[in-house]
């Protein structure tokens, strides 16, 4: 009975969205179908030609070119990394403490005398040394994503994301391995710390909060984009190890009583 | 099409949340709903014939055709933002079955 | 120059997510760090205020909106945060021993709040709000309620996924996800295709409705709050109501282009909110649940008047109302936690014994109830004079019945909690004297110190009569915090 009421529910509301997207009548303000965007419509014609400073009455924009524009706006070939990171880094900061204050209440949640949790299996020989192996590789691989955040595709999630998943390799591997979780909390209140310090640093140099106050230099360059690849380093150790300490937090159990 | 895909991820992400009593089946239900609206953010962003928005050695200048690098940037966040929800449904999903002994939520007594 | 920092309004958000982070590796100190950010954050709150000089967009990163993400200082932000950090304030002087090891937490939580009432940008707001959610899933699940805490956190997420479906909608036809530019574009657009943007209005509306306690999606409120401590409790339904039913409002002035069908489907959300929930009140018998479910009510109340346009008596009504269940709600959670029960029954003739607190505590409830004399009065006279102006009957209509069903439960409370029994009848008065509460002196303080705030902004707005119906903003407050 129950599911028959969710199925007309959800059926209901699947035939409210698909009428109103895609079967009502056209007008100036209807959704516009997939691949018919139109960027020069939008705010991010502004972000791919980096000219989001200038004044709206000045000319059509010089192009920004790979390895020659200098100075330029943001200066980091990555344009995604340049929304992220630049135009809308303060979302970037929230999205930052949204997980911080979600593993907080990890921590909190799963708090009191702590071991570690066995896994269900013995670890096997390959995986044991495996891990070993793979280990630098992908903790290596993880900097490299997010010291190359705003030239290639990555930057301090992924790369974060990927050094805490080697931490749960070390889980998996081996039974008794237990992490040092006050270096993560530490690393994490760092590297938060000093991203707002960056901000505020901002504010007093440029007058805005956030606002990139270093030279930009040469799209493409390793050392351009100013305060981009800094923040993205801060980004990624405080994601790598707050997804490390919640996996820690995962893999040990309350003492049992 | 990939569009019609991502809503329907949607709406079978509700039904789950509509119907399933199971904490770990709501959380994989929330996990649904918001790979399926991840994918529709992408698909705002899409211009038919358009690139990646990454200025590389090859496409060398901001004249070309890209995609749209907003929504992308707005579905990282989303991402992350559900990566947070998650582990903390998790973390209490770990309490309330200590403290129940079961995963049901109909099964859970008192408050 | 150095004047222009420290009023620059990102600092309210950006100084305490500092001490949050801070706070990670200096945990001993984290209550310090706590109490200095609420501090600052009045302080700021107070420098701001003092050097406003009208309509400030504060870009971040030096970005000129639409592009870059931008606060809004207008007398809209500036009265949310000067009232959000005073109370915030009080909350942490009254229930500051709740604090526990929360106080990271409630650090953030403090920054996301700032935000969602200064943010201008439809993202960064969804951004705020969850990370406020968040931090507001952490705090409830304090008492133990894993199971409330989890359903809390299971419809809140549904709700910001629903809120951001619409916010990508609205970008995908405006290209833009500033509130103030989709506001202009729309104010070209033609009202007869005001149909288009019914789902995006309908998905951010169920969104927010979660989050602003609105039924049916607002069910989550009775389970949290019910059990609730003082320190949960009065953040719930003052601070997040404040700040939560201010950017409902802000979002609904500028980007809410809505077709008749879908006005009504929204009047009809919040009118059946306010009617079911002062119902539920009236039958309830806790003091908790009676309150939560009056906080749930005036929420339905504020939302109408935002659907209406009615944006200063919205904001004066909202503005009573989380002033008064500040009060209102501390001292409940104070008598269910010190002298264990707060079921009105067993509390009988407890204000003879504490009448400092059941000053403030009478005070807010009339206020809330919208008596003369009292700041409420002046709140909800100026939004039926505001309604019946826009042509509307029925709604006040149901306005005035729903505040004489709270004002006949009140007045049960108030009665019974006043009263010690007849004549001779010892029992109740010797069982008054068991009853401790633990620093009642400041609870009474600050009740009283509200109450007669509260009495002072509904005595001179009357001493005033030609401004007493002015629906002009500036000076409609500028006249009540000249008074204070």
């Amino acid at each position: 009975m129950k599911q028959a009421v969710s199925i007309v529910l959800v059926l209901l509301l699947g035939a409210f969205i698909f009428t109103a997207l895609y079967f009502a009548d056209s007008s100036p303000l209807q959704f516009k179908p997939y691949g018919d965007a139109d960027l020069s419509g939008r705010v991010s014609q502004g972000y791919v030609d980096k000219n989001v400073t200038a004044d709206a009455a000045s000319e059509e924009p010089a192009a920004v070119v790979y390895g020659e524009t200098k100075n330029a706006e943001t200066g980091s070939a990555n344009i995604v990394t340049s929304v992220v990171v630049n135009y809308r880094s303060f979302d970037t900061l929230g999205e930052v403490t949204v997980l911080f204050v979600a593993a907080l209440g990890v921590g909190l949640l799963l708090s009191g005398k702590r071991r570690r949790q066995e896994a269900a299996f013995q670890p096997s020989f390959i995986l044991k040394h495996g891990v070993r192996i793979v280990l630098g590789i992908m903790v290596i691989f993880g900097v490299y994503l997010f010291t190359h955040g705003h030239l290639t595709p990555g930057g301090g999630f992924s790369g974060g994301s990927i050094i805490a998943a080697a931490v749960l390799l070390l889980y998996v591997s081996d039974n008794a391995f237990k992490a040092k979780v006050k270096a993560f909390k530490i690393a994490e209140g760092v590297a938060g710390s000093l991203y707002v310090v960056a901000g505020l640093l901002g504010l007093a140099l440029g007058g805005y909060f956030l606002y990139n106050f270093l030279p930009t230099g040469v799209v493409g360059d390793l050392l351009s984009a100013g305060i981009v690849p800094i923040v993205y380093i801060l980004i990624g150790l405080k994601v790598g190890s707050e997804i490390s300490g919640v996996i820690a937090g995962f893999a040990t159990e309350e003492e049992a009583l | 099409m990939i569009q019609y895909f991502a809503i329907a991820l949607m709406l079978v992400g509700v039904y789950g949340l509509l119907t399933q009593k199971n904490v770990i089946k709501l959380i994989v239900s929330l996990n649904i709903f918001e790979v399926g609206l991840n994918v529709f953010i992408i698909s705002v962003g899409y211009v038919s014939g358009g690139i990646a928005p990454i200025l590389t050695s090859q496409n060398n200048t901001s004249a070309l055709l890209y995609v749209d690098p907003l929504p992308q940037a707005l579905v990282l966040t989303s991402i992350v933002i559900g990566v947070g929800v998650t582990a903390l449904a998790l973390a209490f999903a770990r309490r309330l079955h200590n403290q129940y002994g079961t995963y049901n939520l109909d099964e859970m007594e008192g408050e | 120059m150095l004047m222009d920092i420290l009023s620059n309004p990102v600092l309210l958000i950006a100084v305490p997510l500092l001490f949050a982070f801070l706070a990670v590796f200096l945990k001993k100190i984290d209550k310090v760090l706590l109490g200095a950010a609420a501090v600052l954050n009045i302080a700021g709150a107070a420098l701001i205020a003092v050097l406003y000089e009208g309509t400030k967009i504060i870009e971040l990163g030096g970005f000129k909106p639409p592009f870059g993400i931008s606060l809004v200082l207008d007398d809209y932000s500036l009265i949310g945060i000067v009232l959000l950090n005073v109370i915030f304030g009080l909350i942490l002087l009254l229930s500051g021993k709740h604090v526990q090891k929360y106080a990271m937490v409630l650090l953030v939580a403090l920054a996301a709040l700032n935000g969602v009432i200064l943010t201008g940008d439809l993202f960064n707001l969804f951004v705020f709000l969850e990370i406020a959610a968040i931090a507001a899933y952490i705090f409830t699940a304090m008492d133990k309620g894993f199971k409330h805490s989890f359903n809390y956190l299971v419809v809140g997420t549904l709700g910001s996924g629903l809120f951001l479906f619409g916010i990508i909608l609205l970008y995908n036809v405006f290209g833009s996800l500033n509130m103030f530019d989709i506001q202009e574009k729309l104010s070209q657009a033609n009202p007869a295709d005001s149909g288009a943007l019914a789902l995006p209005l309908v998905m951010m509306f169920t969104g927010l409705s979660v989050e602003a306690k609105l039924m049916p999606f607002g069910g989550w409120v009775k389970g949290v709050l019910k059990k609730a401590n003082t320190l949960v409790g009065a953040l719930i339904v003052s601070a997040y109501a404040l700040a939560v039913l201010l950017a409902l409002g802000r979002v609904i002035s500028t980007v809410f282009f809505m077709s008749g069908a879908v006005r009504i489907a929204f009047t009809a959300v919040a009118a059946g909110t306010l009617v079911f929930a002062e119902a539920s009140a009236f039958s309830r018998k806790n003091l908790r649940e009676v309150l939560l479910f009056s906080s749930v009510a005036q929420s339905g109340l504020v939302a109408l008047l935002f659907l209406y346009g009615l944006t200063v008596p919205a904001v004066l009504v909202l503005a009573g109302n989380v002033v008064s269940k500040l009060v209102l709600f501390t001292v409940a959670g104070k008598f269910a936690h010190d002298l264990g029960t707060d079921d009105i029954g067993d509390l009988k003739g407890v204000f003879i014994k504490f009448p400092l607190v059941g000053v403030g505590f009478t005070a807010s409830a009339m206020s809330l109830i919208g008596l003369p004399l009292f700041f409420g009065f002046v709140a909800k006279i100026n939004a039926l004079v505001g309604l019946f102006d826009a042509g509307n009957v029925w709604l006040p209509i149901i306005i005035l019945v729903m505040a004489v069903v709270e004002g006949a439960y009140f007045v049960r409370i108030l009665t019974t909690l006043w009263n010690t029994g007849d004549e001779g009848e010892l029992s109740s008065k010797d069982k008054l004297k068991t009853f401790k509460l633990n620093g009642s002196a400041v609870v009474g303080a600050v009740s009283v110190a509200v109450a007669v705030v509260i009495v002072a902004l509904g005595v001179l707005p009357i001493l005033n009569i030609k401004q007493f119906f002015s629906v002009d903003f500036m000076t409609f407050i500028g006249q009540l915090l000249g008074g204070m």
